[in-house]
């Protein structure tokens, strides 16, 4: 997610040409590209383990709906908040990934009792009407220069949160409804399930993955379809695209699942074990404050520096550093941000994290 | 009848130290020698025989001590009597003497002592009581394991919101249990309320006192009227069951109704939001 967005922004011009120095369509930069659909699939996991353990403390179901509804619109504001400060205000409406988990959260606490068959039906059906819903509302009308643009008419704005915008509802709540339903299959505690049952479970979810990867290969081979199917764009989440990242982020869920989660706790783990279980652990619980604060120390500058060297603050948007700086900012970044989040918590400083949690909870 | 429960406890029940001659050791410090006050003419027969039962799941083992002597019975009771409580039995013992035979019998020990014209039937007689005792005892003890689970399972009874799989199969597993062991006391049944014989005879007089004072009736009479009690709970329960997986067949088809009603209205939308737009 770092490096994505420092060499996305500072560095990245999509435009200029099919292949640019950083592109989506490049394999290797596949992995960084992965950031957001990973994280809306966590969204669903993280949910499920998060009412697992309010119904745990013996909360009841209407204030565990309050909370999350609470959740949601603070997440949805920070969302608003940040396109306001950090995107500037013309991008105030762009329907970015905060005001998508938050409008994620609402969807699942509303759907959270239905059966998994349901779910599973509703998703079938989000990925089907997705790219009929993209022709019917013009989609490559609102991106014509690489960037979501869009008038402040109620029209355009219900139709980019639907559909149009950054991250709209169709079809990225497939991905945190997955998350949802995945969650009890993975993260059952394993002394309520005989091993048998729990490899057995582990399979399933993998073969799921290697079927949404061999599905979206597939796609991707029949040409004759449209291209809002068969191609691979995140912009728009294409059909294929769509059962790639779900595929990946499951398998990549269950690898990290069965390395890190289940061994950093037993004594003969490997000291890697740890280490990543202890920068997992600490990324996790400040991820929020981890994207909104990398965001700002490179956006802000970016503005300051485009405001006054040109008098405009984008001019130098994805057109500031070679990739290499960028890349290499990015990574810099992540090694000073452990440390901080260590600070910050060894200090009881208020994260946006802790402000969420004492509005919601 | 005689006969063919003879045939048939030589069949099941498994003889491990099969005639081995009784012996101070054999008797846990009890000591049993041969009576050296018999007569020499008087033929005297012992031997203790280790038994064992498949009742239902459990298996169970008793030792049997077997004299064969036409000499009074009377002689023999104390050293029949201390033999049993040798076998540091908790049950309270049960003696009897009809017609020349005695009989004492404990669940872990049992002594027969009776003239040799005489021992096969009464030996078939003991044996007969013995497994439809331990059968008895079996189903009582699966019962009490199956009142562990009857007070958690009560709400079930009344109605049953729970998704979860296991929960469901839980409850028909114990259904199963249930009327497994009602099926057995069922056929333990005609065991235990065998009409008395006529005219009477060692072997029928020998069962009959054995299961009276046992109180293998009663017993079966209380073990009857709880395994009804456990069986309606579980009735009850299974009609909840399907009753939720029908209802949940049907919200399911509901939801479903519903994504594809909101899935046209949401198109219907989107090209109306798209036509206004334009």
């Amino acid at each position: 997610m770092v490096v994505v967005h420092f060499v996305e922004n500072l560095s990245a011009q999509y435009n200029s040409s099919p292949i640019g120095p950083a592109s989506r369509e490049h394999l290797w930069w596949l992995p960084v590209g992965l950031a957001a659909p990973l994280f809306t699939l966590l969204t669903g996991v993280s949910y499920h383990s998060w009412i697992t353990a309010q119904k745990d403390r013996g909360i009841d179901d209407e204030t565990i709906s309050k909370r999350t509804v609470r959740r949601g619109l603070v997440l949805i504001g920070i969302g608003f908040a940040f396109n306001i400060f950090v995107w500037l205000p013309e991008d105030t409406f762009n329907w970015d990934i905060l005001t998508f988990i938050g409008s994620a959260l609402i969807t699942l606490n509303l759907i959270r009792k239905l059966p998994t068959e349901v779910l599973l039906t509703g998703i079938f059906l989000v990925v089907i009407l997705s790219p009929p819903l993209q022709v019917l509302s013009d989609y490559y009308a609102f991106w014509s220069n690489g960037y979501f643009e869009y008038d402040l008419t109620l029209s355009d704005l219900v139709t980019g949160y639907l559909v149009t915008g950054y991250f709209p509802l169709f079809p990225w709540i497939i991905l945190p409804i997955t998350g949802f339903i995945i969650a009890p299959t993975l993260f059952t505690p394993s002394h309520n399930l005989p091993h048998s049952l729990r490899a057995s479970r582990f399979l399933l979810v993998a073969y799921g993955s290697v079927g949404c990867l061999v599905a979206s290969f597939a796609l991707q081979r029949f040409t004759s379809l449209p291209a809002l199917i068969s191609q691979w764009t995140m912009f728009p989440a294409s059909s294929s695209y769509l059962l790639g990242v779900v595929g990946m982020a499951l398998l990549g869920l269950l690898s990290l699942n069965i390395v890190v989660d289940k061994n950093w706790k037993e004594e003969g783990s490997s000291m890697t074990t740890r280490t990543a279980a202890r920068w997992c652990r600490i990324t996790s619980k400040h991820s929020l404050s981890l994207y909104l604060l990398h965001h700002i120390v490179h956006l802000w500058p970016l503005w300051i520096y485009g405001l006054i060297t040109i008098g405009e603050p984008t001019a130098h948007w994805q057109n500031f550093l070679p990739v290499i700086a960028s890349a290499s900012l990015a990574l810099f970044f992540c090694i000073l941000a452990v440390p901080l989040f260590v600070m910050i918590d060894k200090h009881q400083l208020p994260t946006v994290e802790r402000i969420m949690r004492w509005i919601g909870d | 009848m005689l006969q063919a429960g003879s045939q048939r406890w030589q069949q099941e029940a498994k003889s491990k130290t099969s005639m081995n001659t009784f012996k101070a050791d054999d008797s846990k410090n009890v000591t049993l020698e041969r009576n050296d006050t018999a007569s020499v003419d008087s033929p005297l027969h012992r031997q203790v025989e280790e038994i064992s039962f498949q009742s239902l799941s459990i298996e169970t083992k008793a030792e049997f001590l077997k004299i064969s002597t036409d000499e009074n019975i009377e002689k023999y009771l104390n050293e029949c009597i201390a033999w049993i409580e040798a076998g540091n039995s908790a049950s309270n013992t049960i003696t009897l003497e009809v017609y020349g035979t005695l009989v004492v019998w404990t669940p872990a020990r049992m002594a027969l002592v009776t003239s040799p014209r005489n021992f096969r039937n009464a030996e078939c007689a003991v044996l007969e009581f013995t497994k439809t005792a331990f059968e008895l005892t079996a189903i009582e003890h699966l019962l009490s394991a199956a009142w562990e689970h009857y007070e958690d399972d009560l709400p079930c009874g009344f109605s049953f919101h729970n998704s979860d799989a296991s929960t469901a199969a839980a409850l028909s597993n114990r259904y199963v249990q249930a009327m497994s062991l009602s099926g057995k006391i069922s056929r333990l049944s005609p065991r235990i309320h065998l009409p008395p014989e006529h005219p009477p005879t060692l072997a029928g007089q020998l069962g009959e006192r054995l299961r009276e004072r046992s109180r293998l009736v009663d017993r079966e009479e209380f073990v009857d009227e709880q395994i009804d009690t456990i069986i309606r709970l579980y009735e009850t329960t299974g009609q909840r069951v399907s009753e939720y997986t029908i209802a949940h067949r049907e919200y399911i088809l509901i939801w479903v109704i519903v994504l594809l009603l909101g899935a046209e209205i949401l198109l219907l939308l989107t090209d109306l939001l798209s036509s206004t737009g334009n």
